[in-house]
Formats: C-alpha cells, sequence, structure tokens
C-alpha cells in the first residue's frame, strides 16, 4: 500500500519532518512509545505494524530500513504525489515533532504533558509545503508533484469548534494552499480528487453509509479521471505524466572576465 | 563532504560562504560556461568531470538541461540558485551581445545610449538625455517593485524567499555594483536561505545583514552608477559616475566619457537585433517629440 511504509502522513508538517529524519536532519527524542500490552511502535507510524516490536531497538532497526526506503522514493521519482489530510495534529512539546495520532491512544503510559495539541493555519501549512518542495527539488531536481486533498471529512476534532465546522475550516485550508503552490510552481499539479468526491453535484453518492468512508465508486471515478489526465484519454495510453518541466533559468549579462574568479579548485 | 558550485560571477563568493559554514569541506567551483565547456570539450576536463560525479552536493544554476548536470550523482544533493539580477535601481542597463562595454570589460552598456545611437543622435545630444523626463519615456522611474517582485518569484519555486528582504538590503545603502553584482551581504543571504530551503543548515535573525567575513569581490569589478533622480526615489546616494575595475585601476567615467567611449565601441561593427531596441526608440521618439 505505501512505497516506503509510511503509515498515515496526514499534514504537511509531517512530510516535512519526514523528509529531515530520512536524511539526518531531525532526530526526534521520541524514539519508542510502549503499548500497554507491552509491546513497542514507531512513533511516527504506530499502526504499520500491528504486532508492535518486542524491544525498541528493533523498532530502531526497522526506522532505519524505513527511512532509507524513503531516501529513495524521495530521490529516485519522477512524480510525487501527496494527499493534504490535516490541520490538527498532536507534537511534541519537547522538539515539536509532530505524530499522526494523540499519542495517549496509542498508550496510556505515555506522559501527556510531554505532548500538545496544534491546529497548523494556513501560513504553517504553505510554508511547510514551500520548504518540503524545496527540500524534494534539492535531492531530485527533475521531480514533479501532484497534490491532492483528503475528501475524508473529520470523525472528531479537539478544537472547541463542532467537527462539521473544524472540518470545513481543515478542508479550506488544505485546498487554499495546494491552489497557491500550484499557481506558483510550474512543476506542481492540484488533481481534484477532493472536488470530484465532496461535490454537492453528487449528493454524497461517493461516501459510505457512515457518511466519511469514499465508495469503491467514488475510487473508481477519481482514478478514471487521473488516468484521463496524465496518462491521456485512452486507458492503456503512453505513461507520460503531462506536468511541465519548469523552463531553465538563463542569464543576460556577461561579466568582465578579468575581474572575476572564473573557478576555485581546478587549476 | 564534497560540494560543487556552479553559478556565475557569484561562483566564487558562494564557494567562500560555504568555506564559511563548513569549514570541513572541500568546496570547488566553477562558473556555469565554463563548466559546460570543460564537459563538453574533448577530451573533457578529468578532473572537473571526476569531481562533479564524486560531489556531495550541487549548488547553483539548475542543472537540468546542462551537460555538467548529467554527470550529477544521484546520491547527490542539489540546491539551486537562481542568476541574480535586479534591474530596479540601474534600470538603464543591460547585456548587449558581442559588445564590450565602455567599462573595459563585460558587455554592459545603457538602453539610453544604444537607442540614441541608433537613431542617429550626437554623443553631445546623448549626454543630454540623462535626465527625468528620459528616464520616464523609458519606464525606468516606476519599474522597482515590478522588478522586485519579478526577482522574487524567480527564487520563490527554491524555497528562497526574499520578500521581506529588499528594505534591509537597501537600509544599509545601495546593495548593487551593477544589477547583477549585488553586494556580499545579499549573496550571503541569498546561499544561507537555500541550504535552510533545502534543510541543511537552520537559519535564525542574526544570521542576515552579514558577510559572513567572506571578501566582497564584486566590489572590485565594475560599478554602475543609480542616477540622481532613480536614486532619490529610494533615498539613496546618486551619480552619473561610472567606475571600471580593479583590472583598469578602478577609472572612474563620467556621463561625456562614458557616451564617447560607449559610442566608439558602438561605431566599431553592426549592432546586433535586440528585442527591445525598437521599443526604447518609440521610447526614445517620444520623447524627443517633447524637446526633452
Amino acid at each position: 500500500m505505501f512505497s516506503a511504509l509510511y503509515g498515515n502522513v496526514y499534514t504537511v508538517r509531517q512530510l516535512v519532518q519526514l523528509f529531515d529524519r530520512a536524511f539526518g536532519c531531525l532526530t526526534p527524542i521520541d524514539v519508542a512509545w510502549r503499548r500497554d500490552d507491552g509491546r513497542y511502535v514507531d512513533p511516527f507510524r504506530p499502526y504499520v505494524f500491528r504486532d508492535g516490536f518486542l524491544t525498541i531497538e528493533h523498532v530502531e532497526n526497522a526506522r532505519r530500513v524505513h527511512l532509507d526506503a524513503v531516501r529513495h522514493v524521495f530521490m529516485d521519482s519522477s512524480v510525487f504525489i501527496f494527499t493534504l489530510g490535516l490541520t490538527e495534529s498532536w507534537r511534541s512539546a519537547v522538539d515539536g515533532a509532530v505524530f499522526p495520532v494523540a499519542p495517549g491512544v496509542v498508550s496510556e503510559e505515555i506522559r501527556t504533558a510531554d505532548y500538545e495539541f496544534h491546529n497548523f493555519t494556513y501560513a504553517e501549512v504553505l510554508a511547510d509545503l514551500d520548504d518540503f518542495i524545496s527540500r524534494l527539488r534539492s535531492v531530485n531536481p527533475a521531480i514533479r508533484v501532484i497534490l491532492t486533498v483528503s475528501p475524508v471529512p473529520l470523525i472528531a476534532t479537539y478544537t472547541a469548534e463542532h467537527v462539521l465546522v473544524a472540518t470545513s475550516h481543515s478542508k479550506a485550508i488544505l485546498r487554499a494552499v495546494c491552489g497557491e503552490v500550484d499557481t506558483k510552481c510550474d512543476f506542481v499539479h492540484y488533481f481534484p480528487s477532493y472536488e470530484i468526491i465532496s461535490g454537492h453535484f453528487n449528493k454524497g453518492a461517493y461516501y459510505a453509509d457512515n457518511l466519511r468512508s469514499v465508495t469503491r465508486e467514488g475510487v473508481e471515478h477519481v482514478m478514471a479521471i487521473f488516468r484521463q489526465t496524465y496518462f491521456g484519454a485512452s486507458e492503456d495510453g503512453p505513461a507520460e505524466i503531462s506536468i511541465p518541466t519548469p523552463k531553465p533559468v538563463v542569464s543576460e549579462p556577461i561579466c568582465d572576465e578579468e575581474e572575476i574568479v572564473r573557478s576555485i579548485g581546478f587549476d | 563532504m564534497k560540494a560543487l558550485v556552479v553559478s556565475n560571477c557569484a561562483t566564487s563568493s558562494y564557494v567562500h560562504g560555504l568555506k564559511s559554514l563548513f569549514p570541513d569541506w572541500e568546496v570547488r567551483g566553477a562558473m556555469s560556461d565554463l563548466a559546460e565547456q570543460w564537459v563538453t570539450s574533448d577530451p573533457p576536463r578529468a578532473g572537473f568531470v571526476q569531481y562533479t560525479q564524486d560531489c556531495d552536493f550541487y549548488i547553483g544554476f539548475p542543472p537540468e538541461g546542462t551537460r555538467y548536470g548529467q554527470l550529477l550523482s544521484k546520491r547527490s544533493r542539489c540546491v539551486v540558485i537562481p542568476p541574480f539580477w535586479f534591474r530596479g535601481l540601474q534600470p538603464d542597463c543591460f547585456g548587449l551581445n558581442g559588445f564590450v562595454s565602455a567599462l573595459g570589460g563585460g558587455n554592459l552598456y545603457s538602453r539610453i545610449v544604444v537607442a540614441s545611437f541608433q537613431t542617429g543622435l550626437t554623443a553631445a545630444r546623448t549626454c543630454e538625455l540623462f535626465n527625468s523626463k528620459t528616464y520616464e519615456a523609458f519606464d525606468l522611474l516606476s519599474c522597482y517593485d515590478r522588478e522586485k517582485q519579478e526577482l522574487v518569484d524567480r527564487y520563490r519555486p527554491y524555497g528562497i524567499d526574499l520578500s521581506d528582504s529588499f528594505e534591509r538590503w537597501l537600509a544599509r545603502g545601495n546593495f548593487l555594483y551593477s544589477y547583477n553584482h549585488p553586494r556580499i551581504d545579499v549573496l550571503m543571504e541569498i546561499l544561507r536561505r537555500a541550504l535552510a530551503a533545502a534543510g541543511i543548515i537552520r537559519m535564525s535573525e542574526f544570521d542576515l545583514d552579514t558577510d559572513m567575513g567572506v571578501v566582497d569581490e564584486l566590489k572590485e569589478s565594475i560599478v554602475w552608477p543609480i542616477y540622481p533622480e532613480i536614486a532619490r526615489l529610494h533615498c539613496l546616494d546618486g551619480s552619473l559616475i561610472w567606475r571600471q575595475g580593479r583590472v583598469h585601476d578602478y577609472r572612474t567615467l563620467d556621463l561625456e566619457q562614458f557616451v564617447d567611449a560607449s559610442f566608439q565601441e558602438l561605431n566599431a561593427k553592426p549592432l546586433p537585433e535586440v528585442a527591445e531596441l525598437p521599443a526604447w526608440r518609440a521610447a526614445l521618439a517620444g520623447c524627443l517629440g517633447e524637446a526633452c
């Protein structure tokens, strides 16, 4: 299901931190969480291994393999697809590391005072997405990015708002950020799966009875449009992604060659 | 760690900036045209090819579409820094391909001088054109914000946000020797913003407004003045004195000397096709009609 066993990366801050952890720029103090059954899990993907691990060392070993795979995904992909899911998050009050779940959900042993709730603002999400794309392009300059927004509404909110209001607030921020980045970066494209599923025109037909889960028909509709958009109209057409490649920047003025040091270290 | 810088005239400054930030790194650099030349020559320059293949970090121009870019290993991290040019303060200046500048090197010319030369005006009459009416006709007085936005937009896709930087740069006076040669603290800020965007360093406000102890090499090159009418708009000191670089003993040229020297060069051979020249001539014609 996942190209590098990430688990769910709900927030853009999680994505930035995933990059930084993969490239050794961030080492969170939360190494492993001990579940109530005594097994250990990786705080950044607590549900990927249902049985957890016997020791902290095992968690760390698995994480090394995982982050190695993450590095390869970022460095070797030609197209990176990311779905923005949430603005609400739980993070370490000590070092700011962001987790996919509230720590207390995983274990009652966890000191809740060490963690805090944070609802990311539009400015924060935009800055995080800008940061991530810069990092991504630094290891893979030719990579192109497709963004989508999750159409799945919140099941609960930690804010004081009603969950419907919190959902609208969150989705509006995520959708607006995608639009902003799509507009300013010619190698980024927003794909409207959110609109396809949640649009009023289909009268909720793509939501299951719980009014949250997306039905198989909804997924198939989204994927059909995805194929038409990026692979041409034919179902088995050429796999050529049609996001424009940015033009190289050229410089016009020429400097005085005698004045300027033209190379260093290649004498 | 091995780092390779490929850029324009800022290459040396970026190399020394990286050495200042990472004293343990091996940092080498080459200007982009030289790098391309080294890779495409027969035989290619082995030392450069090998280093490019080996480097852990690439810092500089977008490598896509270049031959040296194809040599970079997949494991090397790429920190893109687009070329710097900002015409907001010296908007009359442009690069004229195939002609040596009156400043002794490079290809920088005045739009007003070139348009006037092609219109057939004398050097003496051309000198009289350096006034606010002509600047207005050439749209030199109101282009600052547009040029600023263009620069901000050029850097933003690479995570380098310069939108709040101009006021700080200006607060320390003129930050340009010519429109593509900024002061060293400007280059060092851009370098650190690029490294921070790539997650290689963390930035704080204390990192701004400093030269990081790096010698300002571009200071030794030519200086294109900010014309007084334009300078006043930004509370800067303006002049009509051009300065040549170190290898020409920093000789200065007043307006008459600069126009004479430009005309001498322009007389030597036919002008190449310059896309904007018809518009400049039209601006000049309108200006002459008003008896500037």
